[in-house]
């Protein structure tokens, strides 16, 4: 998924009202963060009453302002409380691909089909959320392509100089062990 | 250009000014704007590269400031390479590029004070090189500054707590007698450090001073979050000095904390 097409699925989804779900402190929090009022968000954090709500905010105010990894230990809080909630899956999912992390973005892919699965969605969202998650899933199946790619090249590079090392090794036992040549040069009479 | 993993040397785009998201560059802007440099502003690149710090400031300065640029970059290669590539601008009256230097032994050359000194030498892709961040070195910036002048240093790392941006920015409060910021740079893993020389901080009332009416402004938004910035004092970690600045150690200690904080969010 190119950046852009990311980010703009992102917002998106950011200015989607809360799933049909209603909070004056939420939307505040919304409102101020599309200003970019971050500081001000933050503060306004503790009048979001419903606590999943509350959560989905802190973890999409810290995606926003680019603390990835606050976004991605916020939505993770806020997973303990609801494990299949699509909107902080999809965060954190968005925010450990920002961050290259493989291994937390792997499972969390998985645990966001999943919860796609046994979700009741119209239509039109499903197949929001269904182009979003394969998108999502491309990328993180190329990070991990990419880490095992990484991994394998250093495995190879180990052998490779562990062989090396073992022939030099060789090489000089070899020549220790082999019989010396006597420099006295041998003369008849 | 990237030397591979995730690491820029030096980025270019087509007109001057802020780069996209994420670049560190343009934090470079913000002193000036804190400080309404107007006229003649005298700028120091140590570790010029491509001349990127140069286009971005040359885009993103307030209006009515002239910028004059000295830039030293160790590589004499790279410049050239750069004016072949990458429009640096030849040298004249308000670029000066010296290919082939140090960046100590070029401070030791003497100049007129500078407004702005910027702080970006690195080697093998991520490593600081340790007599670039000795107190000693840092104090020789400081002296190089104007009344009122900053320096802005480019740092890679994990986090403003993180081993080695702490040493660095401890070592730069001793060399500057006075405490230095921290701002983490959104969508990266660099930490720009501000110090100044005699002069305040931008710090009113526990935030980062507004910049209104200027593109840079928005730069300072998301650091309103907690953990956007940090201020340091000499206290706050090792002070490096020229024969004791284990930066190797320091970097590993980096890497290996990142690690055990992402291990221990996975579990």
């Amino acid at each position: 998924m190119s950046g852009a097409r990311l980010a703009a699925a992102l917002l998106a989804l950011f200015a989607s009202a809360a799933w049909g779900q209603t909070d004056a402190g939420y939307e505040r929090v919304q409102a101020l963060v599309r200003e970019r009022r971050f500081g001000a968000a933050w503060e306004s954090l503790g009048d979001v009453g419903d606590p999943l709500l509350a959560a989905r905010a802190r973890a999409d105010l810290l995606y926003f302002g680019r603390d990835f990894a606050g976004a991605l230990d916020a939505a993770r809080d806020g997973l303990e409380q609801t494990p299949g909630d699509l909107a902080l899956l999809h965060r954190a999912l968005s925010a450990a691909l920002w961050m290259r992390d493989g291994s937390a973005a792997e499972p969390l892919h998985g645990r966001l089909v999943q919860a796609l699965a046994d979700a009741q969605l119209d239509e039109g969202a499903r197949g929001w959320w269904d182009a979003t998650a394969a998108d999502l899933g491309t990328a993180a199946g190329d990070l991990v392509a990419g880490g095992d790619e990484r991994a394998a090249r250093l495995r190879r590079a180990r052998v490779g100089t562990f062989a090396a090392l073992s022939v030099l090794l060789g090489a000089l036992l070899a020549l220790a062990l082999a019989p010396r040549r006597s420099n006295a040069s041998s003369t008849t009479s | 250009m990237n030397e591979g993993f995730d690491s820029f040397q030096s980025v270019w785009q087509p007109v001057l000014g802020l780069l996209p998201e994420g670049f560190y560059y343009n934090f470079f802007a913000l002193p000036l704007h804190w400080s309404e440099a107007r006229g003649p502003v005298r700028v120091l690149v140590l570790g010029l590269g491509g001349g990127t710090a140069w286009r971005v400031l040359d885009g993103a300065a307030p209006q009515g400031a002239e910028l004059l640029h000295e830039g030293v970059e160790l590589d004499p290669d790279v410049v050239e390479l750069a004016r072949e590539h990458l429009d640096l601008p030849p040298d004249g009256p308000r670029h000066a590029a010296r290919g082939g230097l140090d960046a100590r032994v070029a401070l030791a050359a003497g100049r007129e004070p500078v407004q702005l000194a910027i702080l970006d030498c690195y080697a093998n892709q991520v490593e600081i090189p340790p007599h670039l961040v000795t107190v000693e070195f840092l104090r020789a910036v400081r002296d190089t500054l104007a009344p009122d002048g900053w320096l802005a240093a480019n740092l890679g790392g994990f986090g403003l707590d993180d081993p080695l941006v702490e040493a660095v920015a401890a070592t730069c409060a001793e060399a500057f007698e006075h405490r230095v910021l921290l701002l983490r740079v959104p969508s990266s893993r660099n930490f720009v450090l501000i110090a100044r020389r005699d002069g305040e901080l931008p710090v009113e009332g526990g935030v980062l001073r507004p910049i209104y009416d200027h593109p840079v402004g928005d730069l300072l938004r998301p650091l309103e979050l907690p953990g956007g910035f940090r201020i340091v004092g000499p206290e706050d970690g090792t002070v490096l000095t020229d024969d004791f600045a284990p930066v190797e150690r320091l970097q590993l200690a980096s890497i290996r904390e990142a690690r055990q904080r992402i291990e221990g969010a996975s579990r």
